[in-house]
């Protein structure tokens, strides 16, 4: 009886992943942000309010996961005009194209920390591989609603071209730089 | 120059009116091929400029300019072997029914069972009556030519106001081409023209016009104006005794005005702004 009272004890301890833990990314903290020159004179930024997916994290064995869906019809630029454009066939043609997708292919670990995520961007049919660079890092319990969560800052530079999205070149730039904010709760 | 070529009206109007005067003019011993060819010239010039030679992946856009290089060479068949199958509206409709399912076919699976049948329905008429009332005009180069002016220029110029410059571009590219053929047609003094010009337009401007409405903001009511173009084209009184350049300026200025009224009403349902 004392053998099963100390084995309880013990699993009930707040332990370090030594499994791989599964996340469902938490839409109301991930989004992805992007930047791009308009016509030389300045930075656009925009980004998409909409997104899902899910992590795994072995921090044991370094390894993991990541796969995240876009909505690429909740693009956001703060200007209605302006979006539908965005949306329309000139650029990410949402209608026809509603999701855009990063599947990792490789998670590089520095200690504890992931510090890249190397993978496949796909917009519009098109798939690249794209690495993004991991700036920050945290896996805790969110003190406010007491879920174990784990969050990331990420960015990656693009050329759009790569994914058939032309409109406006060269005027409008054809490099983009993405920056994502993730965070994911532990199922 | 680079930079002239890069101005979006160079692209869609300026360069295919000279493709289509300079390659139908070449192509005159081709007989009544000859202003398809040359129409069909002027847009491709565009489609290099707007897309380049890349057909993969295989976009709704890309289905379109494949469509409508297929339609150039059926309607160049049918003209050669005077082929009475391709005249029936319901070969019309089957061959709607077709294209569209390839196009949106996968767009109109997303929507749910009514939204899905009416808007199904409507893509195939719309492509369907474009193309059946073009081809009744297919034998008179004055009306035909200025049906497809004025219907490219108003299915362009709404896609534009519509959020779509890509889509305005290519239909805009079909109606200044048209007008390069137009053209040929008053210096040539000759009636070659036929389906190798009637039906890739009204394939591709049917399209083009239900994509916009599809995949960027075009209210499809503006479509309902945009069909009755072609109707104006064949029925407007003009006296066979005027001059050949009077009954062109008349038939294209009547069509061209149409097309005016449906694009003041598209530019009024968008609250009368587009952006770029």
């Amino acid at each position: 009886m004392r053998k099963l009272i100390l084995a309880a004890a013990v699993l009930a301890l707040p332990t370090p992943a030594v499994f791989a833990d599964n996340y469902t990314i938490d839409p109301e903290h991930t989004f992805p942000h992007f930047m791009i020159s308009h016509v030389g004179f300045s930075t656009m930024h925009g980004r998409f309010d909409k997104s899902s997916g899910k992590l795994t994290l072995d921090v044991a064995k370094k390894t993991g996961s990541v796969e995240i869906t876009i909505d690429a019809t909740s693009i956001d630029t703060a200007h209605a005009k302006r979006d539908q454009h965005l949306k329309s066939p000139d650029f990410f043609n949402a209608g026809e194209f509603p999701n855009i997708t990063f599947k990792s292919t490789k998670v590089t670990f520095t200690g504890d920390k992931v510090t890249a995520l190397d993978g496949d961007l796909t917009i519009m049919k098109t798939t690249k591989p794209v690495t993004l660079a991991v700036t920050s890092m945290k896996c805790d319990v969110n003190p406010f609603n007491k879920k174990f969560a784990c969050g990331f800052d990420a960015n990656a530079k693009i050329k759009r071209s790569d994914f058939g999205i032309n409109y406006g070149l060269p005027a409008i730039g054809d490099d983009v730089a993405l920056m994502f904010e993730i965070e994911a709760i532990k199922d | 120059m680079t930079n002239i070529l890069n101005f979006p009206e160079i692209q869609s109007v300026v360069l295919p009116l000279l493709a289509a005067v300079l390659i139908g003019a070449g192509a005159e011993r081709l007989g009544r091929l000859n202003h398809g060819i040359g129409m069909l010239a002027g847009f491709i010039v565009t489609v290099l400029f707007v897309n380049g030679v890349e057909l993969l992946p295989l976009t709704a856009a890309r289905k379109i300019i494949v469509l409508g290089i297929a339609a150039a060479i059926i309607g160049a068949i049918a003209d050669q072997r005077g082929t009475r199958w391709l005249r029936r509206p319901l070969h019309f409709v089957t061959l709607s029914v077709l294209a569209s399912a390839w196009v949106l076919g996968a767009a109109l699976l997303r929507k749910s069972g009514l939204a899905m049948l009416a808007a199904g329905v409507g893509i195939v008429l719309y492509t369907a009556w474009l193309t059946y009332w073009l081809d009744r005009v297919r034998h008179d180069e004055l009306r035909a030519t200025a049906a497809t002016v004025s219907l490219g220029m108003g299915t362009g110029l709404a896609a534009i106001v519509g959020s779509s410059a890509l889509f305005g571009q290519l239909a805009i590219s079909i109606g200044a081409a048209s007008g390069g053929v137009m053209l040929l047609a008053l210096l040539q003094k000759q009636n070659k023209t036929g389906s190798v010009l009637t039906l890739p337009a009204g394939v591709l401007l049917g399209l083009i016009g239900c994509t916009t409405v599809a995949f960027a903001e075009l209210p499809w009511t503006v479509l309902v104006g945009l069909g009755l173009i072609p109707l104006a084209a064949q029925f407007m009184p003009t006296s066979q005794r005027r001059s050949r350049w009077l009954q062109a300026t008349v038939l294209t200025v009547s069509t061209l005005a149409l097309a005016g009224l449906v694009l003041g009403y598209a530019w009024y349902l968008a609250n009368g702004s587009s952006y770029s």
